[in-house]
C-alpha cells in the first residue's frame, strides 16, 4: 500500500511539475447567472496570455470546452444577448477548471439600444457613443413632448419659433442636418428645415436615443449631425393593460392620453395610444391681440399590433396620427369706423405608418425589412374677424395655402453573426422617395428619389478590440447614379459615403471608442424648389445647389460600473470635430426686392469637448452633463471670405432624492446655456444672451392603487425670454424686437398616471 | 378592473381635458364714428395701376393711369420733374458742357449722380434743380447754361434707347424748350413744350416723341392725388434705399396738408384749431406712411394715428384720416379715408 501511495505522490508530483512548464488541457464551463448551464452552445474565446495561443470554440453537449496552453488565460463569453453581459476575465494558471459564471445583463446602468446596430445591442456593446433617455426619466421630469426632455440634454441646444415650433440643435448643427427618427424611419414636414419636437408627444414612448455626428451611412441624407429616434412601446410582450395619464398646470395646458394594450388572439397583441394636449398659450403683454405662445390644440393616435407567423417570420405594424391647430392672432386694427383682427389657423396634419418583417432564418442569420409610407400637410387659413359684431370671413381665399410631403422608404438589411461573434456582417438596402406639393413648390413633380446600398462589418481582431467598417452608396435622382465617373465634377455625384468605427473594451467596465464618418445631405425639395412670394416673403429655392458633405471625428471614454446593489455610476468623455462643407443656408440675396434664396455658403466646423457624470444611489442620484463648443463658420460671398466664430457651453444637473420608506422621488432638472451666436439674413452676427432654466418636481408611485403623480414647478426662475442682438423682424415668428423666446415662463402642474392591469 | 382605481377621479380628469379649449374672444365695443364723417375709398387697384385724383369739396375723384410720361414740366414753377412716370428705376445725371455728338459711357458714372426728385414739390430739391436763370430779354424768358444730362429710363428692355441725352434750353413764358437725343445719337430733336395754367405739369414721353395731358382735371378740380412715386427712405436699421412708394401727393396749385400724425387725435380737431396752423408747401405731407406693413399680420395695417388737415382752393379746412387700405374684397390698393369738412 505505501508502495503504491509513493507512485501516486510521484506522479502527483511529476505532473505539477510538468504543467508548470509545459502546455495542459483545461477546460472551461460557462453558467448562468442562476447556476444552471446554457441550452444552446455558448461560444468561448480563450487566449493564453503567454505564447499567444488561443482557442475559439462552442461548447459541446456536456456544456464546455476544452482549451490547450500555458500560464494564465484570458476568457471571453459573448452571448450577445439582452439579459446576458458580455463576460471578460483572466484566470490564473493553476486553474486546471475554469467556470465561467455570466452575469446577468445590467439594464439600469448599460441599456438596451438599437440606433445604428440593428439588432439590440447595450450601450456597451453599442460601436456608437450612444446616449439613451428612459421612459422612467421621462415620466419623473413630466416631459410632454420631445421638447420637454431634450431640454434637460446639454449638447443639444433648442430654438423656439412662434410659428414653426421647437427645434434642435446637436453639437452645433442644426436643421435639415439633425435626423429625427420614430422607430427607425424618418419624421417629414420640416418648416425653415427643422423638424418642431413639441410634436411629438411622449405618452408612448419606451427610451429616446441620440447618436451625435453624421449617421449618413445607415439613416442616409440628412444625418449630418446626428440622429434621434424615438422608439415608442412595443405591443410584443406586454400584457392587458390600460394605462390614463394626465397633466394639467397654472398656465391652463391640459393634457390627457390613454393606452390600452389587449391581445386580440395569444399571438396578436395590439397596443392603442391616443391623447389630447391643449396648450392655452401664453401672452406677455396684454395691450394687444397677439399672443407670445400660440395657443395648440393637438390630438394624436397610434395602433400598433405584432404577429408571429411561425418560428421563423415575424411581423410588427403601426401607425401613428397626429394633428395640431395653431392659432395665431394679428394686433386689432382700430380705424375709424371699424376694428377688425385677423385670425391665422395652422394645422399639422401626420399620418406615418410601418410595417416591419423579421425573419430569424437561424440562430445566426436575420432578414429585417422596414417598410413606411408617411403623410405630412400644413395648412394655413386666415380668417378675418369684425371684432365688434364678431363676424368672421376667410381672408382672401386665393391665398389660404397648404403644403403636402410624402414619403416611401424601405429598408432591408441582412444580419449575419457569426458564432464567434467575430465577424458580424450587416448588408442593407435604403430607398426613400420624398415628394411634395402646395402653392409653394410651384414644380410639377418634385420628387426626390434615393436608393442606397451599404455594408458594415463588425470585426473582433482581438479579445478587446472591435472595429466596424462601413460604406454606403448612393443613387439620388438628383445628385447622380454615378459613384465613379462623374466625381469631381462639382455637381452631379454621389460619393461613396464611409465610416470607421473603433471599440476597445479595456475592460468590463471601461470602453475606449473612436470614430470617423463622412456625412452627406443633398438638398430637400424645399431647399431646391420652394417658391413663397408675397407682400412680405420673397423666397425661392435654388435647383443649382450642391449637397453638404461633411467629415467627423468623434473620441470617447465610455465608464460603467455597479459599485454595490444600489449604487451605479459612470462617466462619458467626448471630444468631436465636425467640418461640413458647402453648408446650405436661407440668405438675402437682393435687400432692395426681400430677394431670399437657399446658397452653399460655404465651410461649418464645430468642434469641442462633451463630459457626462452618473451617480444613481437608492437615495441619492446625480447626473451632471456639460459640453464647451467651438463653432467657426466660413462664409463664402462673391469669393470673399469671412471668418466667424464663437464658443458655447451647455451644463446640466439634474439630481433626484428618494425619501425614505416610500416611493417619492424629488427632482431636480437645471440647465444653463451661455450665450450663442447666429448669423442673420444679411449674415451679420447676432448675439443670443445665457439663461438658466430649473425643474423641481415631486414623483410619487401609489402601489396599491396603481397611480402615480408627479407635482412640481417647472422653470423656477420664471426664464421667459433672452436678449439678443439679432435683427428682428417684427414678425409673427418673434418676439418683440431684442428679445428671443425661451419658454412660457414658471409653471406649476400636477399630472397624474393610473395603471390597470 | 375599473374598481382598483378611484372611477369618479378618472371621469372629472378626463371631462377636464377634454373640456378645456380655446377662448371665445371677448367683443370689442364698437368706435365711435364722429358726427359729419364722410368716408371714401380710392381705387389705386391691386398693382396700383391707377392714379386718383380726388376733390373733398365735391368728393369727386378722377382715374387715369400713370405709365405713359417720362419727363414734366411745370407751370407755376421752372421745374423739371422725371418722379412718378412710367419708368420706376428712371434717373438723371448731370454729364456737363458737352455736346451730342461726344461719347457717353454711362457705366462709368458714379452711382451718387444718378438723381431722382425729392416728392416734397420744392424745385431745389428736384434732380435737375434750378438751371433756368433769368435773362434781360423779358421777364418770361429764361435759359440755362445748356448742361447736357443723360436720363436713365431704367427698363433695359429699350436697349440703346433706354439712355436720352437732354438739354434744358430755356424757357419762354409757358413753353419750354428742350434738345434730345438717344444715346447712339448726335443729332438731337429740337423740340418745344408749351405748358397751360390750369394744368400743373405737361408731360414728355421720349418713346412717343411728343408731349402728353396726363392731368385729366384742372388743376383748381382736385386737392390730392393718389399715386406711384419714389422717395429715399430709412429703415429702422439706419439703411437708406430708394423705395416704390403708394402714397397721396398734394396739388401744388392750390391746396396745403398739414399732417397732424401723431400730434392731434381726430376726434379732437376742430375749425380753430386747423385754421391756426401754419403750412409748410411740401406735397407730400400727406406720403405713403400713413399705412405700415405688418410682417406679424402679413398685410398693410393703418397707422392709427394718422390724421391730416387739408385747406382747399377756398379756404375750407378738412380733418382726414385713413382708415383702411383693403376694399371689400380685401384687395390692397383701396385706401378708404375718413374726412370732415371743419366748419367755423
Amino acid at each position: 500500500m505505501s508502495k503504491y501511495r509513493f507512485y501516486i505522490i510521484f506522479i502527483t508530483i511529476t505532473c505539477f511539475c510538468l504543467s508548470k512548464s509545459f502546455a495542459q488541457t483545461r477546460y472551461v464551463q460557462v453558467f448562468l447567472p442562476d447556476g444552471t448551464k446554457p441550452q444552446k452552445p455558448v461560444f468561448i474565446w480563450a487566449q493564453f496570455l503567454q505564447g499567444n495561443a488561443e482557442t475559439k470554440a462552442l461548447t459541446n453537449d456536456s456544456g464546455y470546452i476544452e482549451i490547450y496552453g500555458v500560464g494564465p488565460v484570458l476568457i471571453r463569453v459573448d452571448q450577445s444577448s439582452d439579459s446576458l453581459d458580455l463576460y471578460i476575465n483572466t484566470f490564473g494558471a493553476s486553474q486546471y477548471t475554469i467556470s465561467v459564471i455570466l452575469e446577468k445583463h445590467d439594464d439600469q446602468l448599460d441599456p438596451v439600444t438599437i440606433t445604428g446596430t440593428f439588432i439590440k445591442k447595450n450601450i456597451s456593446s453599442n460601436p456608437y457613443n450612444i446616449r439613451v433617455i428612459g421612459k422612467d426619466k421621462i415620466v419623473n421630469m413630466a416631459a410632454q413632448t420631445l421638447a420637454d426632455v431634450l431640454n434637460n440634454e446639454s449638447n443639444i441646444q433648442l430654438g423656439q419659433d412662434a410659428l414653426l415650433g421647437t427645434s434642435a440643435i446637436m453639437q452645433g448643427v442644426g436643421g435639415n442636418d439633425i435626423k429625427i427618427l420614430l422607430n427607425g424611419i424618418p419624421y417629414i414636414g420640416r418648416l425653415n428645415g427643422n423638424i418642431d419636437i413639441s410634436q411629438i408627444p411622449m405618452s408612448n414612448v419606451e427610451r429616446i436615443e441620440i447618436i451625435e455626428g453624421p449617421m449618413s451611412v445607415i439613416y442616409g441624407s440628412d444625418a449630418l449631425g446626428g440622429i434621434i429616434n424615438i422608439i415608442t412601446k412595443s405591443p410584443i410582450g406586454s400584457k392587458t393593460s390600460l394605462r390614463l395619464n394626465s397633466y394639467a398646470d397654472i398656465l391652463k395646458n391640459v393634457n390627457f392620453d390613454a393606452n390600452l394594450n389587449l391581445r386580440l388572439t395569444k399571438k396578436i397583441p395590439l397596443s392603442i395610444n391616443g391623447g389630447r394636449q391643449f396648450l392655452n398659450g401664453r401672452d406677455f403683454d396684454k395691450t394687444n391681440r397677439v399672443v407670445d405662445w400660440k395657443p395648440k390644440t393637438k390630438y394624436f393616435a397610434d395602433i400598433n399590433t405584432a404577429l408571429k407567423l411561425n418560428k421563423v417570420i415575424s411581423l410588427q405594424m403601426g401607425s401613428n396620427f397626429y394633428t395640431e391647430k395653431l392659432t395665431d392672432k394679428s394686433n386689432a386694427e382700430y380705424n375709424l369706423v371699424t376694428i377688425y383682427g385677423y385670425n391665422s389657423h395652422y394645422y399639422t396634419y401626420r399620418w406615418d405608418n410601418q410595417l416591419q418583417l423579421n425573419v430569424k432564418l437561424d440562430e445566426n442569420n436575420q432578414i429585417q425589412l422596414q417598410n413606411a409610407f408617411n403623410l405630412y400637410s400644413r395648412l394655413k387659413n386666415t380668417i378675418k374677424r369684425d371684432l365688434v359684431t364678431g363676424e368672421e370671413k376667410i381672408y382672401r381665399p386665393q391665398d389660404q395655402d397648404t403644403t403636402n410631403f410624402s414619403l416611401i422608404n424601405s429598408r432591408g438589411v441582412y444580419v449575419y453573426k457569426s458564432d464567434s461573434r467575430k465577424t458580424d456582417i450587416n448588408l442593407g438596402y435604403d430607398f426613400t422617395h420624398e415628394n411634395g406639393n402646395g402653392k409653394r413648390i410651384p414644380v410639377t413633380n418634385p420628387g426626390i428619389t434615393d436608393f442606397a446600398a451599404f455594408a458594415s462589418a463588425d470585426l473582433h481582431p482581438t479579445i478587446y478590440l472591435s472595429i466596424q467598417p462601413s460604406v454606403r452608396i448612393v443613387n439620388n435622382s438628383r445628385y447622380g447614379s454615378s459613384v465613379i465617373k462623374n466625381y469631381g465634377n462639382g455637381t452631379n455625384y454621389a460619393p461613396i459615403i464611409p465610416s470607421l468605427q473603433m471599440k476597445y473594451t479595456v475592460s468590463k467596465h471601461l470602453i475606449f471608442r473612436g470614430s470617423y464618418s463622412k456625412g452627406y445631405r443633398a438638398p430637400s425639395i424645399k431647399e431646391l424648389y420652394f417658391s413663397f412670394i408675397d407682400i412680405n416673403h420673397n423666397v425661392h429655392g435654388n435647383e443649382v445647389l450642391t449637397p453638404e458633405t461633411s467629415n467627423n471625428f468623434i473620441l470617447s471614454l465610455d465608464y460603467r460600473h455597479r459599485i454595490s446593489r444600489d449604487l451605479t455610476t459612470s462617466f462619458n468623455f467626448a471630444i468631436f470635430n465636425n467640418n461640413i462643407k458647402n453648408k446650405i443656408n436661407l440668405a438675402l440675396q437682393d435687400a432692395l426686392t426681400n430677394y431670399y434664396t437657399y446658397i452653399n455658403i460655404g465651410r461649418f466646423r464645430s468642434q469641442g469637448v462633451s463630459v457626462k457624470f452618473d451617480f444613481n444611489g437608492n437615495k441619492f442620484g446625480m447626473n451632471v452633463n456639460t459640453t464647451l463648443l467651438s463653432v467657426v463658420d466660413e462664409i463664402v460671398v462673391e469669393d470673399s471670405v469671412t471668418h466667424q466664430n464663437y464658443f458655447n457651453s451647455q451644463i446640466t444637473l439634474n439630481t433626484y432624492y428618494k425619501l425614505a420608506n416610500s416611493n417619492k422621488r424629488i427632482s431636480m432638472f437645471s440647465r444653463y446655456t451661455s450665450p450663442t451666436f447666429g448669423y442673420n439674413e444679411n449674415l451679420t452676427r447676432y448675439r443670443v444672451g445665457g439663461y438658466y432654466l430649473v425643474d423641481l418636481i415631486l414623483a410619487d408611485k401609489l402601489k396599491s392603487k396603481n397611480i402615480g403623480y408627479q407635482i412640481g414647478i417647472k422653470n423656477i426662475l420664471n426664464t421667459t425670454t433672452v436678449s439678443t442682438t439679432k435683427n428682428s423682424s417684427g414678425g409673427t415668428h418673434d418676439s418683440d424686437s431684442g428679445n428671443l423666446l425661451i419658454t412660457p415662463g414658471r409653471l406649476l402642474f400636477i399630472a397624474l398616471n393610473f395603471n390597470i392591469n | 378592473m375599473l374598481k382598483k382605481i378611484p372611477l369618479h377621479i378618472l371621469i372629472l380628469i378626463l371631462a377636464f381635458a377634454i373640456s378645456n379649449c380655446e377662448k371665445k374672444e371677448r367683443l370689442y365695443p364698437a368706435p365711435t364714428v364722429p358726427e359729419g364723417t364722410i368716408t371714401q375709398t380710392i381705387s389705386m387697384g391691386e398693382n396700383y395701376e391707377n392714379q386718383v385724383y380726388f376733390d373733398f369739396e365735391t368728393g369727386k375723384f378722377f382715374i387715369n393711369s400713370p405709365n405713359t410720361w417720362d419727363i414734366g414740366f411745370s407751370y407755376k414753377q421752372n421745374k423739371i420733374i422725371i418722379n412718378g412716370g412710367k419708368h420706376q428705376e428712371l434717373f438723371i445725371a448731370k454729364l456737363g458742357k458737352i455736346g451730342f455728338n461726344a461719347l457717353v459711357f454711362p457705366d462709368t458714372i458714379p452711382q451718387k449722380k444718378w438723381k431722382y426728385d425729392n416728392p416734397n414739390g420744392f424745385l431745389d430739391s428736384s434732380a435737375v434743380g434750378s438751371i433756368f436763370k433769368p435773362t434781360s430779354i423779358n421777364p418770361y424768358y429764361f435759359e440755362t447754361d445748356s448742361c447736357m444730362y443723360l436720363l436713365k429710363l431704367g427698363d433695359q428692355t429699350l436697349g440703346k434707347k433706354q439712355f436720352v441725352k437732354i438739354q434744358f434750353i430755356s424757357r419762354n413764358g409757358p413753353v419750354y424748350r428742350i434738345k434730345w437725343a438717344y444715346l447712339n445719337e448726335t443729332n438731337p430733336h429740337d423740340i418745344f413744350i408749351p405748358t397751360d395754367e390750369n394744368h400743373n405739369f405737361t408731360y414728355f414721353c421720349f418713346e412717343c416723341a411728343q408731349g402728353i395731358s396726363n392731368e385729366p382735371l384742372v388743376n383748381t378740380h382736385w386737392d390730392i392725388l393718389f399715386t406711384t412715386y419714389k422717395e429715399s427712405v430709412t429703415d429702422k436699421n439706419g439703411i437708406t434705399l430708394d423705395y416704390l412708394l403708394r402714397g397721396a401727393l398734394s396739388n401744388e396749385k392750390n391746396t396745403e396738408i398739414f399732417n397732424l400724425t401723431g400730434i392731434a387725435k381726430y376726434e379732437d380737431i376742430n375749425y380753430n384749431f386747423a385754421s391756426s396752423l401754419q403750412f409748410n408747401g411740401k406735397l407730400n405731407n400727406i406720403g405713403y406712411d400713413w399705412k405700415v406693413f405688418s410682417i406679424q399680420a402679413n398685410k398693410y395695417t393703418m397707422n392709427k394715428d394718422n390724421v391730416y388737415i387739408i385747406k382747399n382752393r377756398n379756404n375750407i379746412y378738412f380733418k382726414m384720416k385713413f382708415v383702411d387700405f383693403y376694399d371689400e374684397l380685401d384687395r390692397k390698393g383701396y385706401p378708404k379715408m375718413a374726412y370732415e369738412i371743419l366748419k367755423k
